[in-house]
């Protein structure tokens, strides 16, 4: 934390001698074109981009997409729900039913597999693991747009399944009834298929990127937890979704040829899919929250003036979670004949995972320790994400004890956990990621205020639609039902008024966002006194990220930037004669022929 | 301002002004480095790691389709060892050792790039392409017998115990596809040597190569005719007609018929009871789940009336209505329109072999593929001692995939 006398001598500095400030030419922002462009050229050079910002804004406008289309699917779950005869979404109690396993089916899979997993990684990640590093692209380019169009062609599939007979077999696909019902399961595994090859690509190219083109003086330690948290996750990503590829293409030869290996009626073995299933979908929950707990990493301590607490706790534990995840999908299978042996191993693994999220929490408790925390909308959403991931980690642990989850397996209790830890936490921190970098992605200041109070709504819609679905779930209301009995409805009223505070909230969100990119005034270069290597651009950046290659310092060191009245942001001072006698030392020596 | 920033950051050159680190021999403004990579070696080590990754997905593909079969054969030991005999073990060792040679013949061309030897790469790489096409000849000669056979995966499983007889055999046209293979491939690679004598070196290797290709083709499927007779052939010299006329048509599971025996190649033991046994215990009991047709290895019942055989599908019909159930809300639509009987036996172990021969040889194919833009590659004169990285990458894919082939062949061919 810095203190008052020590800014207050840096703002003299600057005042007495403005070259101490660390300059950052300024250069075409890499959304724009040069100039003389004609339209269809630009259209072009979007198309074909091979810029891994350019990418990645593409991928933020996709997930987004994704995110308000199974938002609208949720709503007509939550609406169903109002009371607890399915009259809502069809005439007779059968096709409302009907229509009730499509929406809830529909709303998972296109939450989980188009929006939540490339969310994080494949939009913000993309723009900014190559700038935190310092270099000037993704080891692949071509291999990244490849990956979005992989992602465009997976949703593709997935609007054809929507036109066609949809999908209702939940998110899971679980045999035997995916390969019985007449609803369009193949092209909907056929669409989670080619998005798992693009979630693929992406891993791939980030753990090349991360392993190979950090630049000299940008030591593994000196990484930002950011990119520890991405590199965990594209490490998962490699290593598991090509089970889920496998998994599907089986599934899918199961429903076009009989193969008999999931279909217990041809001698297949259903618990077999379920096991193949979570040995990538739990460490999927992994590629969702792993990037979310990154940028919180990277929140924290620039909205409490502070040094991360316990860095290196932090970037073990993104590497300890994402190689104990492989361990512990059996947990989803206790009711599911699994070997009361199995079964104790899986439970008692599930509760190993938990202690390198644990660290996690803690070190960001610290870290807010004694900092001068500033209320920032990313800010908030980094503590609403706390205190969810909190509630959402600990009911993990109550179902993973398994006594416990066999009581509450396949009921609403799961329903909030994993909403908790999806939406609560994940798709929070996502948008204290947007928020955070909203300046320096499009150039553009939104107004603070409101964000904060969208960010509040947020807050609020989120815990009442979910918290009272714990207490269902305790209650005995399974999940997947459209019809439930009469002492359920307050508490699904509840949850269901949640869901329009919720969505009021992120309408609200997004159009200051929105708005800003119309109206906003003009992003300084650092707006937030952050450290670490994407501030030391120009806001936006221009298409080489850097002109002058930036110094890596450490990225959680505050003390050298002071705001500037002049700037209307943060800039770095400049070392005084004291110090910068220590610089060189830091610098890498001039490489000799290797 | 300038030299502030000098002052704070070591490597200050804006970009495209020169650089004074000296390791311009390292490939800087090599036509081959991507803008975005500091030097050469900086490439390569990204693009080497890169790939690896990309095997170890590709290992964890395929391992899942092990673990099925793992599974399965814990699970049917019995019905492996008998349904596997209709696999060719000598084909499958022909075909491992023309994967052995080719892997061989690509890692020389590796070493061959390291050394700057642009024609040794050139030539062990067609070859491996020769092989690759040769393999698959090898394949479309296995997979049509087993078609014409009646031995599909799932339900394209008819196999009666005996010969299938139909109007229409694959095997009737192999020995067609094979000579115009032949004869085409030999035009083609023809063209290809006069276009690469004629300084039309690119167009000529890659034409040359897609001629080795399809001539090699022919040759595996010669080559396999050679060790296997096809049905067709078996069932003609057989002079049958009537009897079995009737099995063809009959639905997926087909009714059991002993086994004629006959030759070495389709051996009796595709035993009656893991054809039928599957069919019959499950629904007889009227419960479809996985413990009942792992029972149902019990004595083989010799044939099965054909009334029975309705009744059965009948049971299934209800059994089908209620074993998806689970979903709460689960619309009464969902029947499909084919009646779906239990059954259990020698088509799981086909489903297993054709989808897990069938996924490697789509990496065949994508190695063939890769195979022929190296060689083009080459040809061109792109690769060096300091750039050969496609050489060593598509290397070891095909390293991969022969490798895959490797745990293959004794699994399913060579089981005890
Ligand atoms: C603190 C660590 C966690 C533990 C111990 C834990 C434990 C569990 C357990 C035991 C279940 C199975 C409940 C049942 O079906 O009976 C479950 C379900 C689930 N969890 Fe977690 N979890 C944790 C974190 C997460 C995270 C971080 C996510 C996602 C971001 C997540 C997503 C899910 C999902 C989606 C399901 C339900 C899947 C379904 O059946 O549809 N969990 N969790
Ligand atoms: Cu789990």
């Amino acid at each position: 934390m810095i203190s008052q006398s020590r800014e207050h001598s840096l703002l003299e500095a600057i005042t007495a001698d403005p070259s101490r400030k660390v300059y950052i030419p300024q250069g075409r922002s890499y959304l724009q074109n040069p100039p003389g462009t004609t339209f269809w050229q630009g259209v072009a050079s979007w198309v074909f981009t091979l810029d891994h910002k350019r990418i990645g804004v593409m991928y933020l406008c996709g997930v987004m997409f994704s995110f308000l289309l199974g938002g609208l699917f949720a709503g007509a779950v939550r609406m169903e729900l109002w009371n607890g005869t399915p009259d809502l979404l069809g005439d007779t109690l059968q096709t409302a039913q009907d229509n009730y396993n499509q929406m809830f089916t529909l709303h998972g899979a296109v939450m989980t597999f188009l929006f939540i997993i490339p969310s994080i990684p494949a939009a913000l990640g993309n723009i900014f693991l190559p700038m935190m590093l310092g270099a000037k692209d993704v080891a692949f380019p071509r291999m990244n747009l490849a990956s979005f169009y992989l992602w465009c062609s997976g949703a593709i599939f997935f609007i054809a399944t929507l036109l066609t007979s949809g999908l209702d077999t939940g998110w899971t696909f679980y045999t035997p009834y995916s390969t019985t019902t007449s609803t369009s399961v193949i092209l909907a595994t056929m669409g989670v298929f080619i998005l798992g090859f693009s979630s693929i690509f992406t891993g791939l190219n980030f753990v090349v990127t991360v392993n190979t083109m950090r630049p000299k003086g940008m030591t593994w330690f000196k990484m930002p937890l950011f990119l520890w948290g991405i590199y965990a996750t594209a490490i998962i990503q490699v290593l598991a979704t090509p089970v889920l590829a496998i998994t599907l293409v089986l599934l899918m030869c199961e429903r076009l040829m009989g193969i008999g290996i999931f279909d217990p009626l041809l001698g297949g073995d259903p618990v077999l899919y379920q096991h193949f299933f979570w040995f990538y979908s739990h460490p999927a929950v992994y590629i969702m929250i792993l990037p979310g707990m990154a940028i919180i990493s990277e929140v924290i301590p620039v909205y409490s003036r502070k040094h991360i607490f316990g860095y290196t706790f932090i970037a073990y534990s993104s590497i300890a979670i994402a190689l104990l995840g492989f361990l512990v999908w059996g947990h989803h299978m206790f009711t599911s004949t699994e070997s009361k042996l199995a079964a104790v191993i899986f439970s008692a693994l599930t509760f190993t995972v938990s202690i390198p999220s644990a660290i996690k929490v803690f070190n960001w408790l610290a870290t807010m320790y004694k900092g001068s925390i500033h209320l920032n909308t990313a800010m908030l959403y980094a503590l609403a994400f706390i205190i969810q991931f909190t509630i959402g980690g600990l009911t993990g642990l109550f179902l993973g004890a398994l006594a416990v989850d066999v009581h509450l397996h396949d009921t609403y209790f799961v329903v909030a956990h994993f909403h908790y830890v999806m939406m609560g936490s994940t798709l929070i921190a996502f948008l204290a990621g947007i928020h955070h970098w909203w300046p320096k992605m499009f150039g553009k200041m939104y107004n603070e205020r409101l964000a904060q109070i969208a960010s509040g709504l947020v807050f609020i819609g989120f815990n009442l639609t979910f918290f009272p679905q714990f207490i269902l779930g305790t209650q005995g209301m399974p999940r997947r039902y459209a019809a439930y009995k009469p002492e359920f409805q307050f508490l699904h009223q509840l949850s269901t008024s949640g869901y329009f505070v919720l969505g009021a909230g992120l309408v609200m969100a997004a159009a200051v966002l929105i708005y800003s990119l119309f109206r906003g005034k003009k992003a300084p270069n650092n707006p937030w006194g952050a450290a670490t290597l994407e501030w030391k651009c120009c806001s936006p950046p221009t298409t080489a990220n850097f002109e002058i290659q930036p110094w890596t310092g450490s990225p959680y060191v505050y003390d050298d930037f002071v705001f500037d009245p002049d700037e209307g942001g943060y800039v770095e001072v400049l070392p005084d004669l004291h110090r910068s006698a220590a610089v060189p030392a830091e610098r890498p020596a001039v490489p000799a022929t290797h | 301002m300038a030299d502030a920033a000098t002052l704070d950051a070591p490597e200050t050159e804006p970009h495209g002004a020169g650089h004074d680190h000296g390791h311009d021999d390292h490939g800087h403004g090599h036509p081959s480095l991507a803008h975005h990579f500091e030097d050469l070696e900086q490439q390569f080590q990204a693009g080497k790691l890169g790939m690896w990754l990309f095997l170890a997905q590709e290992v964890l593909f395929f391992s899942g389709l092990f673990a099925a079969y793992t599974v399965y054969r814990w699970h049917y030991p019995e019905v492996f060892v008998d349904a596997h005999h209709h696999l060719n073990k000598t084909l499958g060792a022909v075909n491992t050792i023309v994967l052995l040679a080719s892997s061989l013949a690509i890692a020389w061309g590796v070493r061959a790039a390291m050394r700057n030897d642009r024609r040794t790469i050139l030539n062990t790489h067609v070859f491996t392409l020769g092989c690759a096409a040769l393999f698959l000849g090898v394949k479309a000669i296995e997979y049509t017998h087993k078609w014409d056979e009646g031995i599909g995966a799932g339900n394209f499983y008819k196999f009666t115990g005996g010969h299938v007889s139909a109007d229409w055999y694959f095997g009737d046209y192999m020995p067609g596809i094979a000579i115009w293979s032949i004869v085409i491939g030999a035009l083609v690679c023809w063209g290809g040597a006069i276009w690469a004598s004629n300084a039309k070196v690119v167009k000529g290797w890659v034409t040359g190569s897609i001629g080795v290709c399809i001539l090699s083709f022919g040759l595996g499927i010669v080559l396999a005719k050679c060790v296997m007779p096809t049905e067709a052939e078996l069932a003609r010299a057989e002079g049958h007609g009537g009897p079995h006329a009737a099995s063809h048509d009959a639905p997926a599971t087909g009714k059991p018929m002993p086994a004629p025996a006959h030759g070495e190649l389709v051996q009796t033991s595709m035993s009656a009871e893991t054809t039928t046994d599957g069919q019959t215990a499950p629904a007889a009991e009227g419960v479809a789940t996985t413990e009942d047709a792992a029972k149902a290895d019990q004595p083989p019942s010799e044939v099965v009336n054909p009334e029975g055989a309705n009744v059965e599908i009948a049971k299934a019909e209800v059994v089908q209505g209620e074993a998806p159930g689970g979903e709460p809300a689960a619309s009464e639509t969902l029947g499909q329109a084919a009646p779906r009987e239990p059954r259990f036996g020698a088509a799981n172990f086909f489903s297993i072999y054709f989808v897990m021969t069938g996924v490697h040889a789509v990496h065949i194919i994508a190695g063939i593929i890769a195979i022929t833009w190296v060689v083009a590659k080459a040809a061109a004169d792109e690769f060096s001692a300091e750039y050969f990285l496609p050489v060593e990458n598509v290397g070891l894919y095909w390293h991969l995939v022969d490798l895959v082939w490797i745990y293959l062949f004794p699994l399913m061919y060579l089981i005890h």
